[in-house]
């Protein structure tokens, strides 16, 4: 299992396009994957859920991964959040 | 909605003849108004069925969602994108998936409602946040909630397709013309679609009489409404009258007679009345299309489409398992038979991810030269027909389409031999002698058919796209749409050129193209030499009859005829005169 800290970056935060391509990136590894804010856990696997995070920018995110992949899973899922998911 | 008494007289309600046959029957009429969901449960035993239901749905709607066409809406092009993505994405929330089943399995709640109660988890929590961005885009998840919703309720076998049914529907989709189909549904009317859409296709290739495009049926018709359904005129009667509904019944016991007749057809051997014979296969896009390919016993597949593959699949994950499937399904209905797979044919009228809104599409980057310009694509495609060819050596033939130059044709067959060698090194087994052939659409390739042929092992000849490219007709334009003649004098002369030049070559060629299935213009591919014609499965048994009662050389001597034409007016003579010679043997 890895846990990160990453804050969010974009002007807009997480909203339905940054949700959709965070959800579709998770779900391409076999690991679990958890964001744990300000107290709420979500799946990160679950568009759904990380709407319902509603983080907006600045939010302290702590991500986790566990499984066969977790490495790599955080690798690409904290520069996809650091990246601004390319939006900007 | 009640009907006056005004409404009670005939009217007459015309659209596209978008697949033929007649129904006789009541209409259901599905709106998209406000969904209604009740708070209801269901028994212990069929907690079970709630969850395939919901289930089988939720698959649906992700296949649906995926195979959408959204270069309709290209004015918002990227917008569209973004919520059709985070759509399936819903659709797809495991997250979701438990809640509901959860519903289902530990409340018993009925399907319907569990989707209402999970989702309404979410929307409470989002609409809370105050977050606009997410607020605007619930939106699009009520939405999804909704067409999940209906599906659900629309499932029910039984509570809406008794009897003798007709689906009239503002719009609908290729998943839903199989669902209505195997719930025994008799015809399906649509305010829009046009005559290219898969849903058409489906709906021929399954045998369910289809009008579309009728622009306002579903507002003209109310769920119970009498109707009759002519899907060969392109013509719905609401509330017909006595003798309007006597002429069509006897229209439909005449149906049936010939149907009849044609299965009696299939199992005759496929012979001409001199005795040679000839060989009518199936063209393929889909799954569910192979039962027809049994059912009426199509001697292979002669073209098997497999650019729906990439669009239910955007973003290729899977495709290698994907491809596996359709190709091993495809094999296995044709038993001893061949099937000719077609490399992906995409750009053009079929959308693309990264196409860039061409002025000109159908003189584009498509076919091989988007596969050439997409190698990983290209070798994806090829690895996992080299395999299936290698477990089933000789049943498997490649296509390439829109191909151009000879140079073309070269760099695949470079890529085969590679794609080959490395099979051979993994230990896998290969078919050394899988045959590669080339589609002859673009006239380039039909005038110098002599020369291709050496680096051929067959020619399949696409006269859909050949007509476009010889007359210079885009088929979907309607203003000069009646240009489009698949039969005009250059055609003929076209393929006269492309057969001859196999025969002395030793190559075969077939057609795959929509006027294989026409059986005068069967009659005269025959008499010109073409002895493999590839068509939609419900069109062999027509062909077939014409085919198995003429001489070879009376179809030689009806080639020779029409290849002495200048114009379509002679072309037409000769078909009028054909079809009344038949009229009289009969």
């Amino acid at each position: 299992m890895i846990r990160k800290k990453v804050a969010v970056k974009n002007s807009s935060g997480i909203h339905a396009r940054p949700a959709s391509k965070l959800v579709k990136l998770a779900s391409k590894f076999k690991s679990d994957f958890f964001i744990y804010m300000y107290g709420y856990k979500i799946n990160g696997k679950s568009i759904l859920g990380v709407m319902t995070l509603a983080a907006e920018q600045g939010a302290e995110l702590e991500l986790e991964t566990s499984g066969p992949d977790e490495k790599e899973a955080m690798g690409a899922i904290e520069d996809l959040i650091n990246s601004g998911f390319d939006e900007e | 909605m009640e009907s006056t008494d005004n409404d009670i007289r005939e009217s007459i309600i015309e659209g596209l003849a978008a697949s033929p046959g007649v129904a006789i029957g009541s209409a259901i009429v599905i709106q998209r108004r406000a969904v209604q969901v009740k708070p209801e449960k269901v028994e212990v035993r069929q907690v079970d069925d709630e969850l395939t239901a919901f289930n089988t749905v939720r698959d649906g709607t992700i296949r649906d969602l995926k195979s959408y066409d959204i270069s309709d809406t290209s004015r918002n092009y990227g917008d569209a994108t973004e919520i059709l993505e985070a759509q399936i994405e819903i659709v797809k929330d495991p997250d979701l998936h438990r809640s509901v089943c959860k519903y289902i399995e530990k409340d018993h709640y009925k399907a319907d409602y569990a989707v209402c109660l999970a989702f309404d988890q979410y929307l409470k929590v989002i609409e809370k946040s105050g977050n606009q961005l997410l607020i605007e885009r619930l939106v699009d998840v009520r939405d999804i909630r909704d067409r999940l919703i209906k599906r659900i309720q629309r499932h029910r076998p039984g509570l809406h397709l008794a009897g003798n049914t007709v689906v009239v529907s503002e719009e609908i989709s290729a998943t839903e013309v199989i669902e209505y189909a195997r719930d025994g549904v008799r015809a399906i009317v649509s305010d829009r679609g046009g005559l290219t859409s898969h849903a058409v296709i489906i709906a021929n290739s399954l045998g369910v009489p289809a009008v579309v495009g009728t622009r306002s049926a579903s507002r003209q018709i109310a769920t119970g409404d009498p109707l009759i359904v002519d899907g060969k005129r392109g013509k719905v009667i609401l509330n017909p009258e006595v003798e309007t509904l006597e002429r069509y019944k006897r229209l439909l016991s005449r149906i049936r007679r010939e149907e009849e007749e044609m299965t009696r057809i299939i199992e005759v051997p496929s012979k001409t009345l001199s005795g040679e014979s000839f060989r009518l296969q199936a063209n393929v896009e889909f799954a569910e299309e192979l039962g027809n390919v049994v059912r009426y016993k199509a001697m292979g597949i002669g073209l098997l489409r497999t650019e729906a593959l990439l669009l239910a699949d955007r973003y290729h994950d899977g495709l290698e398992e994907m491809q596996r499937q359709l190709y091993k399904k495809s094999i296995d209905s044709v038993s001893n038979d061949i099937v000719t797979i077609r490399l992906f044919d995409i750009g053009g009228d079929k959308f693309i991810e990264d196409a860039s809104n061409e002025v000109n599409p159908f003189l584009g980057w498509r076919g091989v030269r988007y596969l050439l310009d997409n190698k990983r694509l290209l070798d994806v495609q090829l690895k996992a027909i080299l395999e299936m060819a290698g477990q089933n050596p000789g049943k498997v033939r490649i296509l390439v389409p829109m191909v151009s130059t000879i140079e073309e044709l070269q760099q695949v067959s470079l890529d085969i031999d590679d794609i080959q060698n490395q099979l051979e090194g993994d230990g896998k087994p290969i078919d050394k002698d899988v045959r590669v052939g080339i589609m002859l659409e673009v006239p380039s390739m039909v005038l110098l058919a002599d020369r291709v042929a050496k680096y051929v092992d067959f020619f399949s000849i696409g006269t859909n796209d050949l007509t476009q490219y010889t007359l210079a007709v885009d088929r979907g334009n309607t203003r000069i749409s009646k240009l489009y003649q698949q039969m005009h004098p250059s055609l003929w002369s076209l393929i006269h050129m492309a057969t001859e030049a196999a025969r002395k070559n030793g190559v075969g060629i077939s057609v795959c193209g929509e006027l294989a299935g026409k059986p005068f213009a069967a009659s005269v591919l025959l008499g010109l030499g073409i002895t493999e014609l590839s068509m939609a499965p419900a069109a062999i048994p027509a062909v077939k009859k014409v085919l198995v009662n003429q001489t070879m050389s009376s179809m030689q001597e009806l080639a020779q005829k029409v290849l002495k034409a200048a114009t379509m007016d002679d072309i037409t003579q000769i078909m009028n005169g054909w079809e009344q010679e038949f009229k009289n043997m009969e």
